[in-house]
């Protein structure tokens, strides 16, 4: 970073071996070495709370910068600072959005303006928790049932355990992870390339939707335990299994029925621009085979997750 | 630092020719800067005199050639950073010297993470620095927090005269009250702060090979080796996440204090990986233990993140993904 040397002169960058810290001390030592802040701008910038940011930044000379995007706009696609875009976010609005995911029938994503950045944290650690949640709703369901109604099964003398296989786990990893990027990418290079869409979709955004979806397969988790507990595997086990294709299935359906709610308004509004511009482009036929090719995959994303975490049988 | 009470005796005597600033420098500042003036004014002699008195000083003191730059702006900035422990001269010593205080150092942090409670007020005077911080350089940050911070200098406002000004004191922020909390703050605290901010990878290492390697065994024989493979590449790919995330969030704590941080909170799992695969082969006493010893990680984890430095208002989100870790580390030695 360079603005570290620069500003903090030459004594620093000879001390200091990383350039990328801030030293601790520059937080209390700042009103001491810069002479050119008022002593009541720290004061005035508490009392006005949230709006600190118009204030306190005019006067205020770069002693040191944090490490937050505030101009990342202009780094390079190499440097961290490039995709500390990507993660501005706090807890409260992260709290906000969870909210605002878990009904799936709002349409608030497409109301933003055009060409901002969605931040990708809630696409990371969402999917990461989902694969957290089924893998230990998979396996421990197994447990479960082994434990409750399995006792009295004996194969070849001695009473089977359940062992936990653990290629389900990077399995599952690349299942929501690979699904939930590549399907958005897909999208991207379609209709910005191929379909050339005047009004692009914004990459990050189509993976934050897809992202947030997510947490609506994790109610499924949940049942699949009480699945485990209240059906025996062993003596029902065709109950057993239409009741996970109907909750996989149930979930499915949710999560893509969001996904499509939250797309749609997006391409229609692109492709009734396309129609204008060219006639032999029929809006609705394009809309609707967008959307069926989305379907189509999750429908398919939805069965592999059946097959994976609850077995064929 | 070995060589300081040799030096100290240099710096004595030299005194009365050249005038040190050592008053200016800091308590816990480097005692390397106390040496420099008595090896750049003495030349030769002093060299050789500190030559036979001891032979851990180092020959060649290149603090002395920092020692101009260095006096040249307020010292005081460069106090308390975090940075890869080097252990001093390690050239001269024995071998067991250096081994035994990398255990020390490793094992201090153990200590921190086994009781650390004692990050608390740490944790808590950090967190309000960052805010301090992030509020004069026109950072974002939630409402929620600025109010939580604000509630106890107003009420210090309206009730100057009453009885509670001294529990206000110590919460409100004015300049100088400030500056002698932070002195008395300091001299308490110095070593734990050195021992936070130090960071290492031997820890980590230690911990995810004994994980992986007690779960290696206590799995089924087809899957030992997949097992182990999987577990420890999986920590330290997580762990790598983890830095990068807490990087991209912002704050000023860097990638390997991170990594180190998150790793050395690892400590409770490791032991009840161990418990589980030696020990307990009930489930749901591996369960009941396992959720206990998560949730002490994810604490000693969040306290010394907030010592590091995550910017407040993102603590959640930065403390969230190591807890994702702990719990399916804990998940896995139960299922095993």
């Amino acid at each position: 970073m360079s603005y570290s040397k620069v500003n903090q002169g030459h004594n620093t960058s000879l001390i200091d071996q990383d350039d990328d810290l801030i030293s601790q001390d520059n937080i209390t030592a700042q009103p001491y070495i810069v002479p050119d802040i008022e002593p009541d701008t720290k004061p005035a910038a508490g009392i006005n709370g949230g709006g600190s940011g118009t204030g306190s930044t005019q006067g205020n000379p770069p002693v040191i910068k944090p490490q937050v995007p505030i101009n990342s706009s202009n780094s390079h696609v190499f440097q961290i600072n490039f995709y500390r875009q990507f993660f501005d976010l706090d807890t409260d609005t992260f709290i906000h959005k969870i909210q605002r995911a878990l009904n799936p029938f709002n349409n608030a994503f497409s109301e933003g303006e055009e060409n901002h950045i969605t931040e990708l944290y809630g696409f990371i650690w969402i999917t990461g928790t989902l694969i957290f949640l089924m893998f230990v709703s998979s396996t421990g369901s197994n447990i479960i049932s082994s434990w409750i109604h399995g006792g009295n099964s004996t194969e070849g003398g001695e009473t089977k355990q359940y062992e936990y296989k653990f290629d389900l786990l990077r399995l599952s990893i690349a299942l929501f992870y690979g699904y939930n990027l590549f399907i958005p990418a897909g999208l991207y290079v379609i209709t910005s390339w191929i379909l050339k869409f005047p009004h692009r979709l914004v990459f990050t955004e189509i993976i934050s939707i897809y992202g947030y979806t997510n947490i609506l397969w994790v109610p499924i988790t949940f049942i699949n335990f009480i699945i485990a507990i209240l059906v025996n595997n062993q003596k029902h086990g065709r109950i057993a299994n239409i009741l996970e294709w109907v909750i996989v299935l149930l979930s499915g359906a949710i999560t893509g029925a969001s996904n499509i709610m939250k797309i749609s308004p997006i391409i229609e509004k692109n492709s009734l621009i396309l129609q204008e511009g060219n006639p032999d482009v029929n809006a609705k036929r394009l809309q609707l085979g967008l959307l069926s090719v989305l379907i189509v995959c999750h429908l398919a994303f939805t069965i592999v997750v059946k097959i994976c975490f609850f077995g064929l049988q | 630092m070995s060589n300081n009470s040799s030096s100290n005796l240099n710096s004595n005597t030299n005194s009365q020719y050249i005038q040190p600033d050592t008053e200016e420098v800091p308590i816990n500042s480097k005692p390397a800067e106390n040496a420099a003036p008595s090896s750049s004014g003495n030349g030769a002699a002093g060299g050789a005199s500190s030559f036979f008195t001891s032979f851990t000083t180092p020959k060649v003191d290149l603090s002395s050639a920092f020692k101009p730059f260095a006096q040249n702006a307020s010292t005081g900035n460069n106090k308390v950073k975090e940075r890869q422990y080097t252990g001093g001269d390690t050239l001269d010593e024995p071998v067991w010297h250096t081994l035994r205080r990398d255990l020390a150092q490793i094992g201090k942090r153990v200590a921190i993470v086994v009781w650390p409670i004692q990050l608390q007020s740490l944790a808590s005077k950090q967190q309000s620095r960052l805010i301090d911080f992030a509020q004069s350089n026109g950072v974002q940050i939630p409402d929620s927090i600025l109010n939580s911070r604000m509630r106890p200098a107003g009420r210090n406002n309206n009730s100057n005269g009453s009885n509670n000004f001294d529990e206000d004191d110590f919460e409100i922020n004015d300049e100088d009250e400030d500056e002698e909390a932070n002195v008395a703050f300091e001299d308490t605290t110095a070593a734990l702060i050195k021992n936070n901010l130090d960071w290492d990878l031997w820890g980590p290492l230690i911990f995810s090979l004994v994980y992986s390697v007690s779960l290696g065994l206590a799995s089924p024989n087809s899957q030992t080796n997949q097992v182990f493979s999987g577990t420890f590449s999986f920590i330290w790919l997580f762990s790598l996440a983890i830095g990068l995330n807490i990087q991209l969030l912002g704050g000023n704590i860097s990638f390997m204090s991170a990594i180190s941080a998150s790793g050395y909170s690892l400590f409770p799992i490791v032991v009840g990986s161990l418990l589980c695969s030696l020990i307990i082969k009930w489930k749901l006493i591996r369960l009941a233990m396992m959720v206990v010893l998560c949730a002490w990680s994810i604490y000693s984890g969040v306290l010394s993140l907030k010592c590091s430095g995550v910017l407040p208002g993102r603590v959640l989100l930065a403390i969230y993904p190591i807890g994702l870790m702990y719990a399916v580390l804990g998940w896995l030695c139960v299922i095993t």
